[in-house]
C-alpha cells in the first residue's frame, strides 16, 4: 500500500509535493500556488531546453566593442582624416578559427576558441548611464525594481543542485543597484542570488564550531523527532514536512557547499589552465573555476563580474589590462567544459551593460565614452551557432542597425535557450502577471544551432 | 475637539448629491466596489457553538457544507498564540500558569490576557511592522543612487505609537495623506499628523534620473500605487499608461488622482540630480521643518542648524576613519506639503513628453464608488481624498483594513489577496463576514484595537490548528480550525533577544543610518545597527539593496515592493542559522544558563511547556546549551499553533 509516509520517502521533494496535493483540491484556479511546495523543486521547462544553467560574466563599465568584437574599419579611415573626433581601433583585428570571426589582439586565447563564439554586434541599451544601464540588463527595466534574470529562471526551473543553491553571484559590485541586481523584488526571496566571494565564503552558518560532527548528528536526531513527533499528531500540517527535509538537506550542505568552492582538489594543470597560477588572471580565473565546479553540480544560474571596463582615459593601456585578466581564464572554461561535454547545455553570456563611442572621450585618442546605442555581446556553447557574428552595427561602429538586440530580446532569447517562453514565464504580483521581458522582446531565432 | 468621523460623513452626504457624467467601461464593476451593506446575521443549528456573531457567519457557512467546527485549543496554546499574535513575543511563564490556573470560565480567563496585551507598548510593535510591509517602509531609497532617508525612523516611530494609542484607523489614514492639511487643536497635534505624510515620502525612486517630469511622474506613480493599493487593495497604477486592463478604472482616472500628487511636493530629504540645491543627494533643504506654532505654514526648513545634514557635508569632512553620523535635528521629518496646485496632463502610452489634455484632478470616475468632493482650485486635493476615502460610504477602505487584521491573527484573509481587492483579486471566502466587520469596524469609531479584540474572543479563533489531511476542507478555507502560523523574522529574533535576557525596548537614539548613497567608506549607505544589537527587529534599519541576508533568509519582503502578505518558505539556510549561526549559539547558550540546571526548566523556558518523559530521556542525551538551541530549531518553537 502506498502510504504518505512512503511517497514522502520515494521522492526527494516530497514535502513539495503532499503540500500542492493537500492544497490543490481547495486553489484549484487560484491565482498563486499554495506556498508550501518547494520553491526550488525541478520543474519542467515549457519546451525542450538547449541550455540547463547559464553562466552570466558581467563586464561592469561597458566595454569597447569597437576595439575588441566589432571591426570597422572606416573608423580608422575617419581617424586618419581626422574627421570629428573619431578614434580607430587601438587594437589590429584579425579573422580566427575556420570561421574568421574578426577578434582583436587582445583576446589572443579567446580568440582560439572563435569557433565556438556568437558575436551579438547589435546589442542595444536605452539609457548611457551605468547605473540604469545595469539594472535594465539585470532586472529588464531601468525605471521599476523587478526580480532579476536569475531568479526569474530558477523560479521557472527550479534547481537540481538540491544542496547548493539555485543562483549565485560571485563578486558582485555593491552600486550600480547593487543587491537588486541579484534580488527577487516580488519574488519569494528564496530565489534571489546568493552572494559568493571567490576568496572563500559565502554561503553563511556553515560550519560549527562548538559541536564535533557526531554531537550534531545527534541534536539533528532530536529535532528530527521532535518534528516527527508533531507531526504524527498534527498531518495535516506539510509546513513540518518541510521542516524536516531542511534540516537533512542542510546539514549536507555543510559538506557540499565548501566542497564545491574548494579548488584546491583541482589538479594543476587545470589550475593553469584558467590561470591562476599567474597574478593577472588569478582573480577571474578563480571565479571562473568556481563557475565550472558549481555548473557541475548542477547551479542554475552563475553569475561573475569583472569591474574596471569603464575606460574614458588611458583606453590602450586599461582596455588591454583588464582583456588579459580575463582572456585566458575564459579560454580555459570554454576547453574545460567541453572536455567535460558540458559546453552543449551550458549558455555563457558574456558583456557590460553598454559599449563605447567612436569618437574619443575627453583627451584625443586617448578613451572612449559610453555608447548605448549598439555595442557587442557574446554568447557561446547552450545551444547557440558558433563562429558566427548576429546583428550589426554602422560603419561608425556607434549604432545597432541589423540584428539588433535590446534588453527584453536579450532576456527573451535566453530564456528560450533554456526552454521558456518568455510570455508563459509569469508572476501574478498586484493584480497582473508580470513578466521579465515586461510587454516586449523577441527571441533571436538567428542564433539558434 | 475636532471630529473627522462626523465631518467626513457630513461631507459624503453633500458630495453624494452631485453627480459627473459616467465613464463608459468596458470592465466589469468588481464585488468590492458595490456598497457595503449591512448583511443579516445567520441562524445557525449548533446555537451554543457560537460566542460572537463572528462564529455564526463561520459556522453557518460550515453547516452549509455539513462540516463541523474542530475543538478548541488548550489555553498552553491559546495564551502562546495569542501572544504571538499580540506582541510578537511569547508569554512569560507567570503569565502562562495564571491563565491555565486561572479558575475563571474561558471566556472571561481570555478575554484579561487579550485586554492586557493589547495594552502593552509590544503591541504597537509588533502591529506596526505589518503596516511597514505594506507601505513598503524602508530607510534608503534604493535603486541606482541609494541615498538614506535620514528621517524614516520617524515615521516608523509615528506608525508603533499610533497603534498603541489606538488612533482611529480613518485618522490613521488621512494623516498618511494629509496630516499637514487636516485641523489640528494644537502644535503637538499639528506636528504629529505631519509625520503621518512621511509615508508618501518612502518611493524607491531613481535620483539619478536625468529627465526631471519622468522622475516627477514615477514619484506620483508610486504614491497613487501606495495609496491605492495599500489602503484600498485597487492596483490604479496599471492605468499609468492605459486604461486599466481587467478593471473599470480609465487612463483619465488614473491622471485626475495624479493630479493630487502632482500638486503637491514630496520632501523625502533627498533631491534629484537635476533639482540640486547645492547639498547633493542628502538634501535637508528636501525635508519638512516642523511648525512651532500652530498656524505657521509647513515647508521646508528656512534655515538649516549646525551639525551634519547633507551629502555635501559628509563631503566636507574628508576620509575620517572613523564612521560619519548624521546629525538629528528634532523639528524634521520626511513628508509631503502642498505644491503648486496643476491638473496633470494624460501621458501617452506612459511618455512623459507626448502629453493630452489635462483630466481634472480629483475627478475619478469609478463605477459604484462615491465620487470625490471637488476639489478647490487652489488645493492639491489630498485633504479631498482623504475625505474621500475616509468616509463610511467608500467600500474599500474598510473592507480592505478589516481583511488585513483578519489575516494577520488567522493566517489567510477572507480575501485571501489580501493587496488586490479587483477583478485579479480572489473572491473573499465569506462575502457577508467581511462586510460584517466593516460596518462594526466604522461603528466601532475604526478602533484597531477593538477590532482585533473581538476576533481574538470569537470562538473561531480559539480552535485548535491540528489539520487533517482527509477533511473535505483541507485547505481550511471555510475555517473549520485555526492555521497555524510560522513566526516570522521579528517575532522569532526578538523572542531568541528575550528567551536570553537580552531584549531592550528602548528606541535606539539617533539616526542610524550612514552613507551617502556613493561608493566608499563613506558613501555606501549602511544601517548602523547589526542584528546582534539588543533592539526590537523593528528598529534596525532597513536599507533597500542592503537588507542583512538573515532578513531574505526568513521571508522579509523586499522593501521596495507592497506586500501585504508575506512569503513563506523552508529552506536549507534557515535550518543552518538554528544549526549554526555564533548569535543562535551564544544566546543558547545564555538561555540554558537562565533556565537552571535541568531539561525540564528548559522546556518551560524555550517551548512553555512541560517535556513528556520521553523527552526528558532522549534530552537526556545532549548538554543543556546544545539542547536548547536543538528546541528553538523545531517546528514547534518556529510556529505559533
Amino acid at each position: 500500500m502506498t502510504t504518505r509516509r512512503s511517497i514522502l520517502q520515494s521522492t526527494s521533494t516530497g514535502f513539495g509535493w503532499l503540500a500542492f496535493n493537500a492544497l490543490h483540491q481547495q486553489w484549484a484556479g487560484a491565482a498563486a500556488p499554495p506556498k508550501t511546495i518547494n520553491p526550488l523543486a525541478p520543474k519542467a521547462p515549457h519546451f525542450a531546453a538547449r541550455a540547463k544553467r547559464v553562466i552570466f560574466m558581467f563586464m561592469q563599465g561597458g566595454p569597447s566593442h569597437l576595439d575588441t568584437f566589432d571591426y570597422k574599419p572606416e573608423l580608422a579611415k575617419a581617424e586618419a582624416g581626422k574627421v570629428q573626433k573619431y578614434m580607430g581601433s587601438v587594437f589590429e583585428f584579425k579573422p580566427r578559427g575556420k570561421s574568421g570571426l574578426m577578434i582583436s589582439e587582445a583576446f589572443p586565447e579567446l580568440a582560439k576558441h572563435a569557433d565556438e563564439l556568437c558575436l551579438l554586434n547589435g546589442m542595444q541599451t536605452r539609457t548611457n548611464a551605468h547605473q540604469m544601464a545595469t539594472v535594465a540588463l539585470h532586472i529588464g527595466s531601468e525605471t521599476f525594481v523587478r526580480p532579476s534574470m536569475g531568479a526569474w529562471i530558477v523560479y521557472g526551473l527550479g534547481t537540481v543542485a538540491e544542496d547548493l543553491p539555485g543562483f549565485v553571484t560571485i563578486n558582485p559590485a555593491a552600486d550600480n543597484g547593487g543587491a537588486m541586481n541579484y534580488g527577487s523584488a516580488f519574488l519569494p526571496a528564496t530565489f534571489q542570488g546568493t552572494r559568493l566571494s571567490s576568496g572563500g565564503g559565502g554561503v553563511p552558518d556553515l560550519s560549527n564550531e562548538r559541536l564535533s560532527d557526531a554531537q550534531q548528528r545527534k541534536q539533528i536526531e532530536f529535532i528530527q523527532k521532535a518534528n516527527r513527533r508533531l507531526l504524527s499528531g498534527d498531518p495535516g500540517n506539510p509546513e513540518i514536512e518541510g521542516i524536516i527535509q531542511s534540516y537533512e538537506l542542510a546539514y549536507k550542505m555543510q559538506t557540499s557547499v565548501p566542497e564545491v568552492l574548494d579548488l584546491d582538489k583541482e589538479p594543476q594543470h587545470i589550475r593553469e589552465l584558467y590561470g591562476l597560477d599567474d597574478g593577472s588572471t588569478e582573480r577571474f580565473g578563480t571565479q571562473c573555476l568556481m563557475a565550472r565546479r558549481m555548473a557541475e553540480k548542477g547551479v542554475r544560474f552563475i553569475q561573475l563580474t569583472s569591474p574596471g571596463w569603464d575606460h574614458h582615459n588611458g583606453l590602450r593601456d586599461n582596455l588591454a589590462r583588464q582583456c588579459t585578466s580575463i582572456d585566458k581564464p575564459i579560454a580555459g572554461l570554454i576547453a574545460d567544459l567541453k572536455q567535460r561535454d558540458m559546453l552543449k547545455d551550458t549558455l555563457i553570456i558574456w558583456g557590460g551593460e553598454f559599449g563605447r563611442g567612436s569618437g574619443y572621450d575627453n583627451e584625443p585618442y586617448n578613451g572612449r565614452g559610453h555608447n548605448g546605442g549598439g555595442y557587442t555581446m557574446w554568447m557561446a556553447g547552450g545551444g547557440v551557432k558558433g563562429g558566427f557574428t548576429y546583428g550589426s552595427t554602422n560603419d561608425l561602429g556607434d549604432k545597432a542597425e541589423t540584428g539588433i538586440i535590446g534588453t527584453h530580446e536579450l532576456h527573451a532569447t535566453v530564456l528560450h535557450l533554456l526552454g521558456m517562453n518568455h510570455e508563459r514565464l509569469t508572476y501574478r504580483y498586484a493584480g497582473r502577471n508580470f513578466r521579465l521581458t515586461d510587454v516586449s522582446g523577441e527571441v533571436a531565432k538567428g542564433i539558434l544551432a | 475637539m475636532y471630529d473627522l468621523h462626523a465631518i467626513l460623513f457630513f461631507a459624503a452626504l453633500f458630495c453624494c448629491t452631485s453627480t459627473f457624467a459616467a465613464e463608459k467601461y468596458e470592465n466589469d464593476t468588481p464585488w468590492s466596489y458595490q456598497r457595503i451593506l449591512r448583511p443579516m446575521v445567520p441562524a445557525v443549528k449548533d446555537a451554543a457553538w457560537p460566542k460572537d456573531d463572528i462564529d455564526r457567519f463561520i459556522l453557518a457557512r460550515l453547516e452549509k457544507d455539513s462540516l463541523h467546527p474542530i475543538s478548541d485549543a488548550s489555553r498552553l496554546t491559546l495564551i502562546r498564540r495569542a501572544s504571538f499574535d499580540l506582541r510578537g513575543l511569547p508569554p512569560t511563564q507567570e503569565e502562562v500558569e495564571r491563565f491555565v490556573r486561572d479558575s475563571a470560565p474561558d471566556d472571561v480567563a481570555f478575554a484579561k490576557v487579550v485586554d492586557a496585551f493589547l495594552q502593552s507598548e509590544r503591541f504597537g510593535e509588533r502591529w506596526a511592522r505589518h503596516w511597514l510591509d505594506v507601505v513598503r517602509y524602508a530607510d534608503s531609497v534604493g535603486r541606482v543612487w541609494n541615498a538614506p532617508f535620514t528621517y524614516a525612523w520617524k515615521y516608523r516611530d509615528w506608525v508603533i505609537d499610533s497603534l498603541n494609542a489606538d488612533k482611529a484607523y480613518n485618522r490613521f489614514v488621512a494623516e498618511q495623506i494629509a496630516g499637514d492639511l487636516l485641523p489640528a487643536s494644537n502644535v503637538l497635534q499639528k506636528r504629529d499628523q505631519i509625520v503621518g505624510t512621511g509615508m508618501l515620502a518612502l518611493g524607491s525612486v531613481n535620483l539619478q534620473e536625468g529627465d526631471y517630469e519622468q522622475f516627477v511622474l514615477d514619484q506620483v506613480d508610486d504614491q497613487i500605487d501606495v495609496v491605492s493599493r495599500a489602503l484600498m487593495g485597487l492596483t490604479l497604477s496599471c492605468a499609468r499608461c492605459h486604461d486599466h486592463k481587467t478593471e473599470p478604472v480609465s487612463q483619465k482616472d488614473y491622471y485626475a488622482l495624479a493630479g493630487i500628487f502632482y500638486s503637491s511636493r514630496t520632501l523625502p530629504g533627498q533631491a534629484n540630480r537635476s533639482d540640486m540645491n547645492g547639498s547633493g543627494y542628502v538634501d535637508p533643504e528636501m525635508l519638512v521643518d516642523l511648525p512651532t506654532k500652530l498656524n505657521e505654514a509647513v515647508g521646508p526648513p528656512a534655515k538649516l542648524p549646525e551639525g551634519i545634514h547633507s551629502m555635501d557635508d559628509i563631503r566636507a569632512l574628508g576620509n575620517p576613519k572613523t564612521t560619519i553620523r548624521y546629525d538629528v535635528d528634532p523639528h524634521f521629518c520626511m513628508g509631503v506639503i502642498e505644491g503648486e496646485a496643476k491638473d496633470c496632463e494624460l501621458a501617452v502610452g506612459g511618455d512623459p513628453h507626448d502629453r493630452k489634455a489635462a483630466p481634472e484632478r480629483g475627478r475619478l470616475g469609478m463605477p459604484a464608488l462615491p465620487p470625490l468632493p471637488k476639489v478647490p482650485a487652489k488645493s492639491s486635493g489630498r485633504l479631498e481624498l482623504a475625505q474621500w476615502m475616509t468616509q463610511p460610504t467608500h467600500p474599500l477602505t474598510s473592507r480592505v483594513a478589516v481583511n488585513r487584521l483578519w489575516q494577520h491573527l488567522f493566517g489567510e484573509g477572507i480575501v485571501r489577496t489580501v493587496d488586490d481587492f479587483g477583478i485579479t483579486g480572489s473572491d473573499p471566502t465569506h462575502p457577508e463576514l467581511l462586510d460584517h466587520l466593516a460596518i462594526r469596524f466604522m461603528e466601532g469609531g475604526w478602533s484597531v484595537k477593538k477590532m482585533i479584540r473581538a476576533m481574538m474572543l470569537s470562538r473561531t479563533y480559539r480552535l485548535a490548528s491540528t489539520g487533517n489531511p482527509e477533511h473535505p476542507d483541507a485547505g481550511n478555507k471555510l475555517r473549520w480550525r485555526m492555521n497555524a502560523k510560522r513566526l516570522e523574522l521579528e517575532p522569532l529574533r526578538d523572542t531568541l533577544l528575550q528567551l536570553a535576557g537580552k531584549l531592550t525596548f528602548d528606541r535606539p537614539e539617533g539616526i542610524q543610518v550612514a552613507g551617502t548613497g556613493g561608493k566608499g567608506r563613506h558613501g555606501l549607505t549602511r544601517g548602523l545597527l547589526s542584528i546582534e544589537d539588543p533592539y526590537r527587529t523593528i528598529y534596525l534599519p532597513v536599507v533597500r539593496d542592503n537588507v542583512p541576508e538573515l532578513f531574505s533568509t526568513f521571508d522579509f519582503p523586499g522593501p521596495t515592493q507592497i506586500k501585504g502578505q508575506r512569503d513563506v518558505t523552508t529552506v536549507a539556510p534557515q535550518a543552518l542559522f538554528f544549526m549554526n549561526n555564533p548569535m543562535v549559539k551564544e544566546l543558547a547558550g545564555e538561555i540554558a544558563e537562565k533556565a537552571g540546571k535541568d531539561v525540564k526548566a528548559v522546556y518551560r523556558a524555550v517551548l512553555g511547556r512541560e517535556p513528556s518523559s520521553e523527552e526528558v530521556r532522549d534530552a537526556g542525551e545532549l548538554d543543556l546549551q546544545t539542547l536548547v538551541q536543538a528546541l528553538l530549531g523545531t517546528a514547534e518553537f518556529r510556529y505559533a499553533f
